[in-house]
């Protein structure tokens, strides 16, 4: 603590409701005997313009370094009065706000435990403040080049996207070409465009532009640093080279897995998935006049994109090629842009749709697909089996993360969720956003979804990089937690506990310990949880604003009774 | 790394249930590490202390602190001051802090706070195994790097033995085989063939066998001494 | 247990500022009352608490609680469990040295969850208050 702490104390009425309940001189008269209070000044209203001038005005003339407002602690407020202490020339970490509306006076009725409770409460925010330090801003220098993990639609939309905001973008595929899945499908629900024509467009605009370097047959080996440093491992053919990048979006999608055996059938000519039916469709075949029957069901039902497609592809076989189209369901997930409207143009166009619940047989007998199944709703009123003769089956697959996610998802120390797709952070964040900063998600590799919104996605991953890496050097406030070396033993426990992956162990000279190496926190990546401040088994992490020593000096400043 | 692991509370009372006033010491080496008596434990014993002896109506006047290492007296030299005023010293170090610290103060009591365990390998936060018993003649060479000493439950030489049941110790079911895991990794390596050859007789005089070890390196040592 | 009727424990809550912190600014906005002898603490996240924190906030007082976000909804994903493993922790090092585990305690709610505040709060007050005082505050 420095020695020239001086502590200025503004109370607030509120408009009397605080003085409703608690006696401001009683609280002032013990305030005032606290060691470094120097100023101690009552208001009506605080919060209003004048005030805060007037208190800019007492803290130069009394030289106050320290402010502790007693009155609410509302965000608003706690805005209110840090803007006041920065126009005073202060720094604005170094208030201390009591909420002695909040937490007495709203919530007891006046009684003399209620002037106890007010005089520690203020004892309790005069401690703090004497032990509040500043939080300075500081310039990072941050890599403007984006990794894009995929070539897919997604990935390419992304790095398109990406590149309009003026950053470089490396775009990594897997696969010797661009394109991913999108090149196998016939139609795409919600855009009026053939996916061969779109693809082409699209790789044309990624090849051509001049931000955009196109590495194929590559894939991500390794990554080290955190947002706006990451050093990323690019594998090709065996070899690993390291890229400089600031920012890595994932977008790997989605594979499917066809799993007639699920069904009681083996793979035949007309026992197929609906990827199938789309390389089909899209090579011409001719199913006109067909009876195609189509299977919605059995661990299917995670995804709205199973049902989707079914619903598609089943009015368009109706459409087209006046096909009798059977479809059998155990649910109906429409709900969506549209989707339910092809729903009821699929019922309106005579696509049969069938309710199943569990008993359900399907075989393929000489060429010839026989159903037997008990409709729940029919069954009240004719019981027993009904039977259906068809010339195709059509089942859904299996959707799964493509190939390489739970390794990928390593090399990102990133999480998986949900039927091992990659983890979006939580529901208050963009569903773009991975635990991580600087790791985004785009298109299916979080959850198979659809064409139309790999767009919105897309922009919103680049708006949001662009808004952390605005410039070759950020600035950003150093509220992260910061780390005493001369205690620091680089345990690991610290990076081990993050989860947003935000430490990493630095070495240097300027390092005071044993091992000239300490942990630090990434003051782009860090959120400022406290988490690794609370682990530390050597107290040398502390979270400004959050010190122990803050924290602690709240609790000494209770009086104990027995 | 050295394991250790904080002493249970009712032994830690006994040693202090003589004394009003002790010092809490922790140590910043491996039992910071080890989560067992770094500056965190440190304080949270000492708080622990206190309530425990509040609450048998003999207050406990504690003090704490935690230095850099125990195990060198420099260090501990640091603290006169601080121990002058105690009756005791609670040192939270491995035994080698422990008794580093009695001989640094002859004329204070110095008591263990924590169990020395092992010399081991930190897994996952609050997860330790053992990996190395000090034996004084590394044989890691011949055994792809896998301790058949420390990690073999029976310390053999030329395992698997018969308690080998698919890939794990008939001691304990969660312990790997050190002797499955031996041959799976020099398999790995095309190197399985040598274990063809026999390892003779462990000369166990390299280990505690020979009495307390001592090493002297001549030409490093100063003059003066200590 | 309580032998004194009039007994009226003292409790530290320290509350998560997206949830347990807000949820008692809701309670405050709706006027709910709660016990005068509940004091808050504000931490940025529940994963901020310490065994520290709760242990010297024993040596004060009857009680004391963490308030955390909802289960599987922190806002740093590890927070309420890694608090909920410092509260077993202190539970147990209340039990060595025989005072009640109950004395410390976890209770997740929402920030718009201003009855749940008061419930809780009143809840954990009465339970301490049945137990009594703590045995272990450590006067100086």
């Amino acid at each position: 603590m420095e020695n020239n702490t001086r502590i200025g104390v503004f109370f607030c009425n509120c408009n009397g409701k605080i003085t409703e309940k608690v006696d401001y001189e009683e609280i002032t008269s013990e305030i005032k005997k606290l060691p470094q209070v120097e100023y101690v000044r009552d208001s009506q209203n605080l919060c209003a313009h004048l005030e805060g001038e007037l208190i800019c005005k007492e803290i130069s003339k009394n030289q106050l370094n320290r402010i502790v407002v007693i009155g609410c602690a509302g965000s608003r407020e706690e805005g209110f009065f840090r803007e006041v202490l920065v126009k005073a020339g202060l720094n604005p970490h170094l208030l201390s706000m009591v909420n002695l509306l909040g937490e007495c006076c709203a919530v007891h009725e006046k009684n003399p435990q209620v002037k106890v409770k007010s005089i520690e409460l203020a004892r309790m925010g005069v401690a703090r403040a004497a032990l509040l330090e500043e939080v300075k801003h500081g310039d990072v220098p941050v890599n403007r080049t984006v990794l894009v993990i995929g070539g897919g639609l997604a990935g390419m939309e992304t790095a398109l996207e990406n590149a309009a905001r003026g950053f470089k973008v490396i775009l990594a595929e897997k696969e010797d070409k661009l394109g991913g899945r999108l090149a196998r499908v016939n139609s795409i629900i919600g855009v009026d465009r053939k996916p061969a024509e779109l693809l082409d467009e699209k790789v044309k605009a990624v090849t051509s532009n001049p931000a955009i370097e196109v590495r194929t047959n590559t894939r991500l080996g390794d990554l080290d640093g955190n947002i706006g440093g990451f050093t990323a491992w690019l594998v090709k053919d065996g070899t690993e080279t390291p890229v400089e990048v600031g920012a890595i979006v994932v977008a790997t999608g989605v594979q499917t897995i066809f799993c007639p055996v699920k069904y009681g059938l083996s793979i035949a000519d007309n026992v197929i998935g609906q990827m199938k039916l789309e390389r089909l469709l899209a090579d011409g075949k001719d199913f006109n006049r067909k009876n195609i029957s189509m299977i919605i069901g059995k661990g299917t039902e995670a995804f709205n994109l199973p049902f989707v497609i079914a619903v598609k592809n089943a009015l368009l076989l109706r459409q087209k090629f006046n096909a009798t189209v059977n479809l059998f369901y155990t649910n109906i997930k429409v709900g969506g842009d549209n989707w339910e409207k092809m729903y009821t143009d699929a019922r309106a166009a005579g696509v049969n749709f069938f309710k199943f619940e569990d008993n359900i047989e399907i075989a393929a007998n000489n060429g010839e697909i026989i159903i037997n199944y008990e409709d729940p709703f029919l069954g009240n009123k004719v019981p027993g089996t009904y039977k259906i003769t068809s010339d195709y089956i059509v089942l859904p697959e299996e959707l799964v993360p493509s190939e390489g996610t739970e390794e990928l998802a390593g090399v990102l120390r990133l999480e998986l969720g949900p039927a091992s797709f990659l983890s979006i952070d939580n529901a208050h964040i963009l569903p773009e956003m991975t635990s991580r900063d600087g790791i985004y998600l785009a298109g299916s590799c979080q959850m198979p979804g659809f064409v139309n919104e790999i767009e919105i996605s897309a922009k919103a991953v680049a708006e949001e990089i662009f808004r952390k890496l605005y410039d070759e050097k950020v600035s950003v406030e150093m509220t992260q937690p910061y780390v005493d070396a001369t205690k620091c033993v680089v345990c690991l426990t610290c990076y081990r506990c993050c989860p947003h992956g935000a430490i990493t162990i630095e070495h240097g000279e300027q390092y005071e310990n044993l091992y000239k190496s300490a942990a630090v926190m990434n003051p782009l990546a860090c959120r400022k949880c406290g988490i690794c401040a609370a682990e530390c088994p050597g107290k040398a992490i502390q979270l400004p604003d959050y010190t122990d020593s803050q924290i602690l000096a709240q609790l000494e400043a209770m009086e104990v009774q027995p | 790394m050295i394991i250790a692991e904080r002493k249970p509370i009712d032994e830690i009372l006994g040693f202090l249930s003589q004394h009003q006033k002790v010092l809490v010491l922790g140590c910043g080496g491996c039992v910071t590490v080890c989560l067992a008596g770094g500056e965190k434990e440190t304080g949270i014993l000492s708080s622990e202390l206190a309530m425990a002896r509040s609450k048998e109506g003999r207050p406990l006047e504690v003090a704490q602190k935690t230095i850099e290492r125990q195990c060198d007296f420099e260090y501990l030299e640091g603290i006169r001051h601080m121990v002058k005023d105690v009756d005791a010293i609670l040192s939270l170090a491995c035994g080698i802090g422990i008794q580093t610290c009695a001989e640094a103060f002859p004329d204070k009591f110095v008591w263990p706070g924590v169990n020395t365990k092992f010399l081991g390998v930190n897994l996952n936060v609050g997860e330790w195994a053992e990996r190395c018993q000090a034996c004084g003649q590394c044989v890691l060479d011949k055994t792809g790097g896998i301790c058949p000493v420390a990690r073999c439950s029976k310390s053999i030489f030329n395992g698997p033995c018969g308690g080998s049941q698919n890939g794990k110790c008939e001691v304990d079911p969660d312990t790997d085989c050190a002797w499955a895991l031996i041959h799976d990794r020099l398999a790995r390596l095309g190197q399985v063939e040598s274990l063809r050859e026999i390892l003779p007789v462990k000369d166990w005089s390299y280990s505690r066998d020979g009495g307390p070890r001592k090493l002297v390196r001549e030409d490093l040592e100063l003059e003066s001494g200590k | 247990m309580s032998t004194n009727q009039n007994f009226q424990p003292k409790i530290v809550v320290f509350a998560c500022e997206n949830s347990g912190w807000l949820a008692a600014e809701h309670a405050a906005e709706l006027c709910l009352s709660y016990p005068e002898k509940v004091e808050m603490i504000k931490l940025p996240c529940s994963g901020k608490i310490d065994v520290l924190f709760f242990m010297k906030a024993l040596e004060k007082a009857d009680g004391t609680a963490v308030l955390a976000c909802q289960k599987e909804n922190c806002k740093f994903l590890k927070g309420n469990v890694r608090a909920e493993q410092r509260v077993s922790q202190t539970g147990k090092i209340l039990k060595e040295i025989g005072i009640e585990e109950e004395r410390v305690g976890i209770f997740y709610l929402a920030a718009n969850m201003g009855h749940k505040f008061t419930e809780i709060v009143q809840g954990f007050y009465d339970k301490i208050r049945e137990l009594g005082p703590n045995p272990g505050k450590v006067i100086k």
